[in-house]
């Protein structure tokens, strides 16, 4: 349903339709979904989820309505998948690490940001950061997949997580890079491209039988 | 009566409260233990709100003078092209000039080579299979780098003090942080061509220029000749011995040698 819902989107039916078409879903097939999807739609979380999947279609509108629920959801759910492909005395660590990796990552980013003349308040950077995680998540659901049918061979997994790694980067550059001065925008977007990359390799290096 | 029955309420502040009378005298203990509960009260009151204003003001203060990165962005006031020429110089041993030179306090560059260089470590940990026994490659990597900039920085802060060396801690943190440039190259050769020796070649050339300029930077700043050697040769040894241990320690892949 989902899938479909991107489908829609995609081919030009529009974001906020096949949300609101896959929230309609949700709420008639499963009631106890209700109270979850009313606070992520109220947020305008999915929303924001495709202003990063098509990030020419973003208005800013992320940087002034900002929101931690979908770096939250995306966190977690990147947490959970590279944690199922863990070893079994190291699930823990990776669950813990990825959380630490995303939310300090992301501060540091921020920090560095706002002491090289950003514009941008500490959670907006933090929301933008945390959204554009969605390529990479998204990254390693295809590579979960794939894998599922032994697909996932190296080459395969470092095209999907360079892509990702480059959509992530691309959409975080469309909410942030205005907010910096532009003579420095170089040096706001490295510690960007660490961050991402650091995640990309996480997802890269996850034991998957190819 | 009314007046002594009133007194002890509540509702009448303190500082509004009116001695009794003198006729009342069957009323004199109670009356004298409510003035006295009154004005403990009160003052109770009054110290305690004291204290929070003073406590909150001093919170304030500190949150004012610590939490406010206005206090860090002089040492993050850089720009492109400035970086790119440090990276760079960092590699060449020019002995600077005492006077003309000023060691600058940037930390933008050390603080985002620290983070390549937990990258790259990472990087060359997972790709030799280096095992940790306790704690994730993650936090080793981090521990490790941070550990030598802060560490190595605050040992060549150390042989300044001894030797004379007039660099301020700042100054030592910039110049151990710009000499990272030349680890990151290094492994990530080795990462890059395992088993090789392109990483032992990367370490004579790059590593040697990188703590020769580092130690003429502290030689150059030393008032002593003889003095300003001994605290240059240790900083050319610390930091150039300890690439090589990084690579042995966690670059399990090694070459024939």
């Amino acid at each position: 349903m989902w899938g479909g819902c991107v489908c829609v989107c995609v081919h030009g039916t529009g974001g906020r339709e096949a949300m609101e078409l896959a929230l309609h879903y949700a709420l008639n097939h499963a009631p106890g979904t209700h109270a979850a999807l009313g606070l992520l739609y109220q947020h305008q979380v999915f929303e924001k989820f495709f202003m990063v999947l098509i990030p020419r279609l973003n208005n800013k509108r992320i940087l002034h309505d900002w929101d931690l629920w979908g770096p939250l959801i995306l966190c977690v759910t990147l947490a959970m998948m590279l944690r199922d492909t863990a070893r079994d005395d190291q699930k823990s660590l990776v669950f813990s690490g990825v959380f630490v990796i995303v939310w300090c990552g992301a501060a540091v980013v921020t920090l560095n940001s706002k002491l090289l003349g950003g514009t941008l308040s500490f959670f907006q950077s933090v929301c933008v950061l945390g959204y554009c995680l969605l390529p990479l998540v998204a990254g390693t659901l295809i590579i979960r997949t794939l894998a599922l049918m032994s697909l996932a061979s190296v080459p395969v997994r470092s095209v999907v997580v360079l892509l990702g790694l480059a959509w992530a980067l691309f959409a975080s550059m469309g909410f942030l890079g205005d907010s910096q001065p532009v003579n420095r925008k170089a040096l706001a977007v490295y510690p960007m491209f660490l961050f991402y990359f650091v995640i990309s390799w996480l997802i890269f290096v996850q034991p998957v039988s190819d | 009566m009314s007046t002594a029955i009133d007194f002890g309420e509540d509702d009448i502040p303190p500082s509004q409260r009116q001695p009794s009378q003198p006729q009342d005298q069957a009323n004199m203990p109670s009356l004298g233990g409510a003035l006295s509960a009154a004005m403990m009260s009160g003052l109770g009151q009054q110290i305690a709100g004291n204290m929070w204003s003073a406590g909150s003001e001093q919170a304030k203060q500190a949150y004012g003078a610590y939490a406010r990165v206005d206090l860090l962005r002089p040492y993050f006031d850089v720009e492109v092209h400035q970086v790119r020429a440090r990276l760079l110089r960092s590699f060449l041993p020019t002995r600077p000039s005492r006077d003309v030179d000023p060691v600058p306090t940037e930390l933008y560059g050390p603080l985002m080579l620290v983070f390549s260089l937990v990258t790259v470590l990472l990087f060359g940990m997972k790709h030799s299979g280096t095992e940790v026994r306790e704690g994730t490659l993650m936090g080793t990597a981090l521990a490790i780098c941070f550990g030598y900039w802060i560490g190595g920085s605050s040992i060549y802060f150390f042989f300044a003090y001894i030797f004379n060396t007039s660099l301020s801690f700042l100054q030592i943190l910039y110049t151990t942080g710009y000499g990272l440039v030349a680890y990151c190259v290094c492994l990530l050769v080795a990462t890059m061509l395992p088993g090789s020796n392109a990483f032992l070649l990367a370490w004579a050339v790059l590593g040697s220029l990188s703590a020769a300029k580092m130690a003429l930077v502290f030689f150059s700043r030393t008032a002593d000749r003889k003095q300003g050697l001994i605290v240059g040769s240790v900083v050319f040894v610390i930091h150039w011995v300890y690439l090589f241990y990084l690579f042995r320690a966690y670059h399990m892949i090694v070459g024939p040698w």
